[in-house]
């Protein structure tokens, strides 16, 4: 069977847990030890859509910012899918993954993707309001509540984007 | 030997050491010629003719028509490169890879450091807005709070003006009744019956409005001369009979050293007494019901004792708790209030209270009171006196007349007001040696009257009538210009003395 390959940036602020979620979906491991991503780090995954396709996915784990700078902006080009990833115990991190899309998508058009909001282990400390997520969900947008620490939902939010991409 | 186009840009990125993996490239990323050594950067070298990004995924999207640098790339392999992009023709592109430089760790821990500042931050002032907001929430609670006290202490200053009122009448009259029906023993007994009935519902009404006091407002001490005879003869007035129907027997005791009056508030040490001692005689099925009163070195010694089935030792603190009733108690009439508040009554006026007692073997609280002497004059409120004309304005006609009877024959001659505006025309018209105001009247109040009163330049005494006995009340009237305060239900002794202290 062919397989075919795909870019993926995983993007969002910093200490979302762009990294952890990488790891969670890669490696099935998870460290509560937060270490900074500096410029890009490259991993890869293979799973296979519902239409039986083997996708080899390539994830650019880009650093976190709240801004695309030029260097960002070269990570994203030729990407065929977005993991937008905001932290669920600080809601202003889905401003910035807001923002970014906002960015990229200026700079390179529309390209599937789909949000995790990331932490729900965090139950105590969750602050984005279910009417914040259903506003983004009713915009068109795929949203998973995600935890790279317990996996819940990780692999789902990853073979939603890849079912998007096998379109 | 690097190609023209790859040393030209190293020479220009004034990288001339930087040793380079090379690869020339078709436009479908496939092998032509490379240069230098993969494996320092971890990586297998492709087979030429093969297209690279099958071996490399990392090189999947890149595009290569267009010069290009992407910097700090993690290959995952333990090396971080740079991708150098140089396209020389339509179908020849070369890619260089460099190592990344040592600066990159050096950047990555410095951003570490501000990313774990930035987080802490965050966090920090989470934490504050948490706080600010529930500071906010608390304050909200609390005026809350204190809107919901307000009400109560309203609805109790209401309620007690309510049973106070009617009180004044029902304990009045069948005092009247009583000294009326002297020559009938049964009736005078049937009167005193009900003025011991009624006494009993002032007390129950006292200790709920004192309870509210005792928690939520500071509680002022009003002093007065106390005759320890008088105390004793009443609370035996008041005991004896209940004692009485349950087979009990009932003594009051006074050392008759003490006879001179003393300073104290008169209301609350009743209050203390009549529940301690409405507790023994509720509590005790046979035998006896003391009370002992002795004054030494300024202070009143109150020993309240009784044949009862006793406290046990574990009982005895829980027993000073609001509500709190032992077991076996349940039967019996009344909130569990009495003890609670007369610990706290005794705290209010300085005083000590202690219990001996054993399961078995009865009670005994014994409590002492701070209580210096009193230089009084001699107040007998049935002499009658050389008079004086008397302003009434009170808008309940029983009591217009209890006090109509007591009054005149005091020697006072009268006059009365329905309400505040009346009294001050009558004041105007008349020039009364005293008036005295209802507080709670229609038209207008009594404190609006003497405040108007006040104003007008009047300067006689006025003395103030009031169902409620709250603190506020009483300050609220001494700043609206009264010079007296009499509470109902009146005790006509005490509103005798009272105007005769005003006009001599």
């Amino acid at each position: 069977m062919d397989v075919i390959t795909r870019k993926i940036c995983i993007i969002g602020d910093f200490a979302v847990g762009k990294t952890s979620t990488v790891a969670r979906f890669v490696h099935n491991v998870f460290s509560d030890k937060y270490l900074t991503t500096v410029g890009v780090k490259i991993d890869t995954r293979k799973l296979t859509t519902t239409g039986g396709v083997e996708m080899k996915m390539v994830i650019w784990d880009i650093a976190g910012t709240d801004r695309f700078s030029a260097v960002e902006f070269s990570y994203l080009r030729g990407a065929s899918g977005y993991l937008v990833v905001a932290d669920g115990s600080r809601t202003h991190t889905l401003d910035v993954a807001d923002r970014l899309v906002a960015e990229a998508r200026e700079r390179y058009g529309h390209v599937p993707q789909v949000y995790l909001l990331n932490k729900s282990d965090l139950e105590d400390e969750w602050e984005i309001s279910d009417e914040r997520r259903a506003k983004l969900q009713s915009s068109g947008e795929d949203v998973f509540i995600t935890s790279a620490k317990t996996g819940r939902n990780v692999d789902e939010a990853m073979h939603a984007l890849a079912e998007m991409l096998d379109r | 030997m690097l190609p023209t186009v790859v040393s030209d840009y190293f020479d220009r990125l004034d990288s001339k050491r930087i040793r380079p993996f090379v690869l020339q490239l078709d436009a479908g990323f496939r092998l032509q010629e490379s240069w230098g050594d993969a494996t320092a950067l971890g990586l297998s070298p492709p087979a030429k003719g093969s297209d690279v990004r099958e071996a490399w995924s990392f090189l999947v999207g890149l595009h290569l028509t267009q010069p290009d640098m992407l910097t700090n790339i993690d290959l995952g392999n333990g090396h971080i490169v740079t991708l150098h992009v140089l396209p020389e023709t339509d179908n020849s592109f070369y890619l260089a890879i460099t190592k990344a430089s040592e600066q990159t760790e050096h950047y990555k821990e410095r951003q570490q450091q501000a990313n774990e500042a930035r987080l802490l931050y965050q966090k920090q002032k989470k934490l504050v807005d948490r706080l600010v907001a529930t500071t906010a929430e608390l304050e909200i609670r609390r005026h809350e709070a204190e809107e919901a006290m307000r009400d109560k202490s309203q609805f109790l200053a209401s309620m007690s003006h309510e049973f106070r009122t009617p009180l004044t009448s029902v304990i009045g009259y069948a005092e009247w009744l009583s000294n009326a029906v002297a020559e009938n023993e049964p009736a005078q007994r049937q009167a005193r019956a009900i003025v011991r009935a009624g006494q009993h519902m002032v007390s129950l009404v006292d200790n709920i409005l004192e309870q509210a006091r005792l928690e939520h407002t500071e509680a002022i001490v009003h002093e007065d001369h106390v005759d320890l005879r008088q105390l004793a003869e009443d609370m035996s007035a008041i005991m004896a009979p209940l004692a009485a129907e349950k087979g009990l027997a009932f003594a009051a005791f006074l050392d008759p050293q003490q006879l001179q009056p003393v300073v104290l508030d008169e209301m609350r040490v009743r209050q203390i007494m009549i529940n301690l001692l409405g507790n023994a005689v509720k509590f005790t099925q046979e035998g006896f019901v003391q009370l002992t009163l002795s004054w030494t070195g300024e202070q009143l010694h109150v020993e309240i004792a009784d044949s009862g089935p006793g406290i046990a030792e574990e009982d005895r603190s829980r027993i000073f708790s609001a509500f709190e009733r032992l077991e076996g108690a349940h039967k019996r009439a009344g909130a569990g209030l009495g003890l609670h508040i007369t610990l706290q009554l005794v705290k209010l006026l300085g005083g000590s209270i202690g219990l001996d007692s054993k399961p078995g073997e009865g009670s005994r609280f014994h409590i002492r009171l701070p209580a210096p002497l009193a230089v009084e004059e001699d107040i007998d409120p049935d002499s009658t006196t050389s008079g004086g004309r008397l302003l009434i304005a009170e808008d309940d006609p029983d009591i217009v007349q209890l006090m109509e009877l007591f009054l005149t024959r005091a020697g006072y001659s009268l006059e009365f007001a329905l309400n505040g505006r009346e009294a001050i025309e009558r004041v105007r018209d008349t020039q009364p040696d005293l008036v005295i105001l209802d507080l709670n009247m229609p038209v207008m109040d009594g404190i609006s009257a003497a405040r108007k009163l006040r104003d007008s330049g009047h300067e006689g005494p006025i003395i103030a009538l009031t169902g409620a006995t709250l603190d506020e009340e009483r300050i609220r009237a001494i700043e609206a210009g009264f010079d007296g305060f009499v509470a109902k239900p009146i005790r006509m002794p005490e509103l005798i003395a009272t105007v005769r202290t005003l006009i001599t």
